[in-house]
């Protein structure tokens, strides 16, 4: 039995924002539920309304629409894993997805929910953050956009207002641009990121632009590393330029330690899997460390 | 507030009024009765809840079941019609990818699927599909087999029609498992039936000053509320009575029982305790083995000294067992040799994680009689530690064993039971407790946690001269199986090499964490992986190459072991020498050898297994088939409907699907000491065997009156009873049977009762033993390829050799299934699982997430070989198994790594993060070393 007192299920975003605002505090919007259910299980926790989001069909799907791609807040994490649009648009974040717990978990968790539950380590939010996504928020009277960056505030914690719903996840266009995704636990599948990290770039005559890197679980939100990017822009790359930007990256992280990794190691898989994705999206056909 | 809930459940529409905060999970379970979907963690972390919403895989208990309104639902129980299915489900029983059943439901309804998307999926493909349904019995490989036989990739499947010892026959109940059809604790409910809760302990050491229980008494649905007081106070323990069924005085471990509530639900239950209000005086606490023995540690059982206690050892302070093995001079040992290598070691606690969490259900009858369902292995002891726990005449109680959905060790013991049985008797309703996985993790043992010196001295030729090892073991709490796997220290550290002057110091020690006990060979993956890395090590300094130096020092049959056992029927260096040649180890050296962190190792146990004792009855019906008896429980290896009926139908001249298997309780069957110690096959074989060989004997001598021959020129073969010579005088089992029933009263029916006896040893060299030797003893020896990734940390086990001398394969599919299963688990204590607890005794990994379990992704193709020297004072000649067989993962996975990178980590689990600190520090000195000119 969760901690539940009261469950609302309404099929437009205005009778959901109504009932939510009817419920006695605490109320929450359940998207798949796979972080909120677990949060809803101790029994130390107050009894919670629950408003779902699952009978809204506006929330749901992946288009093509002026020049960006719109995800639907309550699509599954398995259909962004399998969708073609996404992998020829921007091929981390598919990657990601696929990467995300397990596949009975990727057919109930949704990329709204990941992004609202705002976990440190979330995996589709590294690669939404180097896409420089944007999220539509929703209430009644109007809607706003935000950047990612500006939406994750901290741990669980985001710019949402009392009432108001991410209804959907924006992508600017990535035409000519790479991307990768990476992410270390401590086995290999069904696992909370020690690191992620996603990097995207275009290559115009040989030179780097477009460049961004986003970092997980190595801070409270994921983080971008500027500095990092910097040293890559405009740059003509090589084994040099590489491990510089890597080292910056690893500088650039926040990390703690934790019953799932030490602040040091982190730090230093931000180094080799920055490494590591520059070397393989830049040279894929030397060895892991690229170069001249 | 109830909302309703219309959906349709395997075709078809179901309405019904539900909670907000129900789940599918247990809508499905406990409204509409579809037991097959099994409860495992709770929290989207096992798989075993998996079904089918609208087409697609969810685990159940991450949907509230209001979320399912309007939606198309498939469990199991409707997955049987579909064809696709049952192919699958053929294909598990015929490959043996059943071993506890408890993953079983969410396997098959995970693989449908794969198969439905994707008819012909890569292994990969599989293996990714498969990676949410944890598995802790099998290590996957069988029942990815089974997929892929399904998906018509894999032609070859096991023989199963042949003699009926050696042939690879399919369990006979896993259709129960595959149907969904088990019976498991949580399965079961009775009339009246409430539910009860465990108030724990929040403190790891503090004296109980008061408990409140006034406002939970008074709270919704509450029916009883128990403390310690309302407990006699009756010690209970393995060896040592040291143990109260809950806490009276003081808290122990944070867990430790304060107070118990059955409520009407769980949740009122789980109300209640938070509503208790219990007073603590803080007390210092310790939590390793080297703090609790520092002579200012505080004193964690005041009593020590007056506890009951099975065997003779000295105890102080918070050491509650001093092993001690001392032969020939050590110190002149040392001297003598050319050189000396000492060494420290630890090894971290890990845990049994059986899906199936620890359950119990009591009930009181008008007579007073206590009758008890366990998830347990050992119905016949837990009957005895209730009876001295509750003070309770072992008359008065009735243990029913049920299916165990994993049990690995961690339900040898006693834990929810009496907590069920002490608020059932309070409420006069049947309790039912099934634990929480956080619950599992907090107070149902693991393995020990340890640590080791170990210093030898060898010959320049590489022979060894002394050894002395120090080890300590962290017990928790309770002493529990402490002393038993202190003693069993002693044993696996003597069992292999020759060593002509040892000394060991042994200490078994509480400390303020839940009590560590037995898992899946208590003591050998510890004391194996602290041997078989130092023996490499030696092997190295010596410049030899590991199997030649193994080889040198290996006892010999008929030698004595260091604690004076004699060797029979084993063969150490026939045994090695056909695993290495069969891992092509020559080749894989020379392979490696150019090749980058890339390296080989191998790791070698010396196991006892069998002894306590074991009875059955074997009945020849009126139709002349027959039933054996037991009061031996199935714990999830599958022998009591694999070995069991092939042992008895070879003795009676049957087949083995001729046999069927009646598992009784400790009302109604003979007694059996519980399985544990690899003593299923073993023991029990025997006591099977010997029972169908006297019921064999009484056919005959029925069968020789009605025929009018001396029972003598008779013989049973293929259902028959036939005379020698004249075969024409021959009479059916059946004709036999029922004109025995019918004339004379029945059941034809054989007896045994048997008691392994335990080895001897000398006496003289040890001091401390709660035991001296289980009797049958075998050696294992696995050999990997690995290839580590510097960057990460990260292994690939690029090939994985587990050979095993199993004395007779009675059935080659089921020992292949113990290897395969014990190689996973092996490898998760070698590489990811840990108990993790932070500075005041909490455990902080305690859910599925964060404790590691092996995937399908993460477990490698093992190839098991199977070795064969028959114990030939046993009828059947069989070895135990099921134990050895992770013992020497960590030893040959930490040796491939020094291989590979010249790296030793001489602690467990060797991580990712642990073992790229140790590639950064090696990486550092060589860089040092270089600048150095070194």
């Amino acid at each position: 039995m969760k901690m539940v007192k009261a469950y609302h299920r309404n099929p437009t975003l205005e009778d959901a924002y109504t009932a939510y605002s009817k419920a006695e505090s605490p109320v929450r919007y359940l998207a798949g539920g796979t972080d909120l259910l677990i949060h809803l299980s101790s029994p130390q926790q107050e009894l919670s309304t629950v408003v779902s989001l699952s009978a809204i069909e506006e929330l749901r799907g992946i288009s093509l629409m002026d020049q960006e791609v719109r995800i639907g807040a309550m699509t599954s994490v398995g259909e962004i894993a399998s969708s073609s649009l996404l992998h020829s648009y921007f091929s981390a974040l598919p990657q990601a997805a696929h990467e995300l717990g397990s596949p009975p978990i990727r057919n109930r968790a949704t990329i709204g929910g990941n992004i609202c539950n705002a976990s440190p380590s979330g995996d589709l939010l590294s690669p939404l953050l180097a896409a420089d996504s944007t999220v539509v928020l929703w209430r009644p009277g109007g809607t706003r956009r935000l950047p990612l960056a500006e939406f994750l505030l901290g741990p669980g914690k985001t710019a949402l207002e009392k009432g108001e719903i991410l209804t959907e996840v924006r992508i600017p266009s990535h035409e000519g641009a790479v991307s990768r995704f990476r992410k270390i636990g401590k086995k290999n599948a069904v696992e909370i990121s020690i690191v992620n990290a996603c990097l995207t770039f275009k290559t115009e005559a040989g030179r780097i632009s477009d460049v961004r890197i986003a970092l997980g679980a190595v801070g409270p939100v994921p983080l971008r590393a500027v500095g990092a990017e910097a040293l890559l822009r405009n740059s003509v790359p090589g084994r040099e330029t590489i491990a510089a930007a890597a080292d910056k990256a690893a500088l650039e992280a926040q990390p703690i330690s934790d019953v799932r990794g030490s602040a040091g190691y982190r730090r230093e898989m931000v180094r080799n899997l920055i490494r590591g994705m520059l070397a393989d999206a830049l040279f894929p056909n030397s060895g892991a460390d690229g170069g001249e | 507030m109830l909302t309703r809930l219309q959906f349709t459940v395997n075709d078809s529409v179901v309405s019904l009024e539900c909670e907000p905060g129900e789940t599918l999970l247990t809508v499905l379970r406990q409204r509409l009765g579809l037991k097959g979907t099994r409860a495992g963690c709770k929290s989207g972390e096992c798989g075993s809840c998996t079904v089918l919403m609208n087409g697609k895989t969810v685990n159940s208990c991450m949907v509230l079941a209001l979320e399912a309104h309007g939606a198309e639902i498939w469990t199991i129980e409707g997955m049987n019609r579909d064809p696709l299915f049952q192919r699958l489900q053929a294909a598990f029983m015929q490959h043996g990818a059943v071993q506890c059943g408890y993953c079983t439901s969410g396997m098959l309804i995970s693989a449908r699927q794969l198969l439905r998307e994707k008819p012909s999926p890569t292994r990969e493909e599989t293996r990714t599909a498969l990676s949410g349904n944890l598995c802790r019995c099998t290590g996957y490989k069988k029942i990815i087999d089974a997929v892929e036989t399904v998906a018509g990739n894999l032609t070859r499947v096991p023989l199963q029609d042949g003699p009926n010892i050696g042939t690879s026959f399919p369990r006979a109940d896993a259709v129960e498992y595959v149907s969904g059809a088990a019976v498991y604790v949580d399965d079961i409910e009775r009339p009246g039936m409430v539910y009860g809760r465990v108030l724990r302990s929040a403190h790891a050491h503090a004296r109980i000053l008061n408990i409140d229980t006034s406002a939970a008494e008074e709270a919704e649905g509450v029916l009883a509320v128990v403390t310690g007081a309302d407990v006699p106070e009756g010690y209970f323990g393995v060896d040592l009575k040291d143990q109260l069924v809950m806490a009276r005085d003081k808290v122990r471990y944070r867990g430790d029982a304060v107070a118990l509530v059955a409520a009407r639900t769980v949740s009122q239950a789980e109300h209640a305790l938070q509503l208790i209000k219990v007073d603590y005086e803080i007390l210092p606490a310790v939590f390793t083995a080297e703090d609790a023995m520092k002579p200012d540690a505080p004193i964690i059982h005041e009593k020590l000294q007056d506890y009951e206690i099975g065997f003779k050892t000295e105890r102080y302070g918070n050491v509650c067992t001093v092993a001690e093995v001392d032969y020939g001079d050590t110190e002149k040992g040392f001297r003598e040799s050319d050189f000396v290598l000492e060494e420290e070691y630890s090894t971290a606690s890990h845990h049994q994680v059986s899906l199936e969490p620890h359950g119990a259900i009591a009930e009181v009858d008008c007579y007073g009689k206590v009758t008890v369902w366990s998830s347990t292995q050992k119905p016949f002891a837990m009957r005895r530690y209730l009876s001295h726990g509750l003070k309770m005449p072992i008359s008065s109680i009735r243990v029913i064993a049920e299916r165990v959905g994993g049990g690995f060790g961690g339900k040898l013991e006693l834990n929810v039971e009496p907590y069920a049985v002490l608020l059932a008797q309070k409420c006069g309703r049947p309790v039912k407790i099934i634990y929480s996985r956080a619950e599992e993790f907090v107070s149902t043992g693991g393995r020990h946690s340890t640590s080791y010196t170990i210093k030898t001295g060898v010959k320049k030729d590489g022979t060894i001269q002394a050894r002395r090892i120090t080890f300590k073991y962290d017990t928790g709490a309770f002493s529990g199986n402490g002393p038993t796997t202190t003693t069993l220290v002693c044993q696996v550290s003597t069992g292999l090499y020759r060593v002509p002057n040892m000394h060991i110091d042994g200490y078994c020690v509480y400390t303020n964490k839940n009590n560590f006990g037995s898992f899946r060979g208590p003591s050998a993956p510890q004391t194996t992986f602290v041997i078989e890395s130092h023996t490499d090590n030696l092997a190295r300094a010596l410049n030899l190459d590991p199997l030649e130096f193994r080889m040198r020092n290996l006892l010999q049959a008929g030698e004595r072991t260091g604690l004076g056992q004699l060797l029979e029927n084993i063969d150490y260096r026939q045994t090695l020498q056909a695993v290495a040649e069969r891992a092509g180890w020559s080749e894989l050296k020379k392979e490696t050898a150019g090749l980058q962190h890339e390296g080989v190792g191998m790791g070698i146990v010396f196991w006892l297994s069998g002894g306590w004792a074991a009875s059955a009855d074997v009945r020849i019906n009126e139709d002349g088939t027959v039933f054996v008896y037991t009061g031996a429980t199935e714990m999830g290896t599958g022998y009591l409907y694999t070995t069991i009926p092939q042992i008895a139908a070879e003795e009676l001249g049957l087949r083995p699907n001729q046999i069927e298997v009646v598992r009784g309780d400790t009302s109604t069957a003979s007694y059996d000491h519980g399985i544990g110690g690899s003593r299923g096959a073993y023991t029990v074989g025997m006591a099977v065997q010997i029972a169908a060989r006297k019921a064999k004997e009484k056919l005959l001598a029925a069968a020789a009156r009605k025929l009018n021959v001396d029972p003598r020129d008779l013989e049973a073969i293929e259902g028959l009873v036939r005379h020698r010579e004249h075969p024409v005088l021959q009479l059916t089992f059946g004709q036999i049977s029922m004109d025995e029933h019918m004339l004379y009263g029945g059941p034809i029916v054989g007896h045994a009762e048997i008691l392994p006896q335990l080895k001897e040893i000398d006496q003289s060299r040890v001091k401390g033993l709660s035991f001296t030797a289980f009797p049958g003893n075998t050696i294992a020896c696995h050999i990997t390829r690995v290839k580590v990734d510097e960057e990460s940390g990260s292994l690939q086990i690029k090939k994985y050799v587990a050979g095993h001398d199993v004395g007779r394969a009675v059935n080659p599919m089921a020992i292949e299934g113990q290897i395969e299963g014990g190689v996973a688990m092996g490898l998760g204590f070698a590489l990811m699982e840990e108990m993790q607890f932070d500075a005041s005794g909490r455990i902080v990994n305690a859910n599925l997430s964060d404790y590691k379990l092996p995937t399908s992704m993460d477990v490698p193709e093992i190839e098991p070989v199977i070795i064969e020297h028959p114990e030939k004072e046993r009828l059947h000649g069989i070895k135990g198994l099921g134990e050895p067989t992770m013992a020497p993962v960590a030893a040959a996975v930490a040796n491939a790594i020094y291989d590979a990178e010249g790296i030793r980590i001489r602690s467990t689990p060797m991580t990712r993060e642990k073992l790229f600190h140790a590639l950064q520090q090696d990486s550092k000195v060589t860089n040092s070393n270089k600048n150095a000119g070194i």
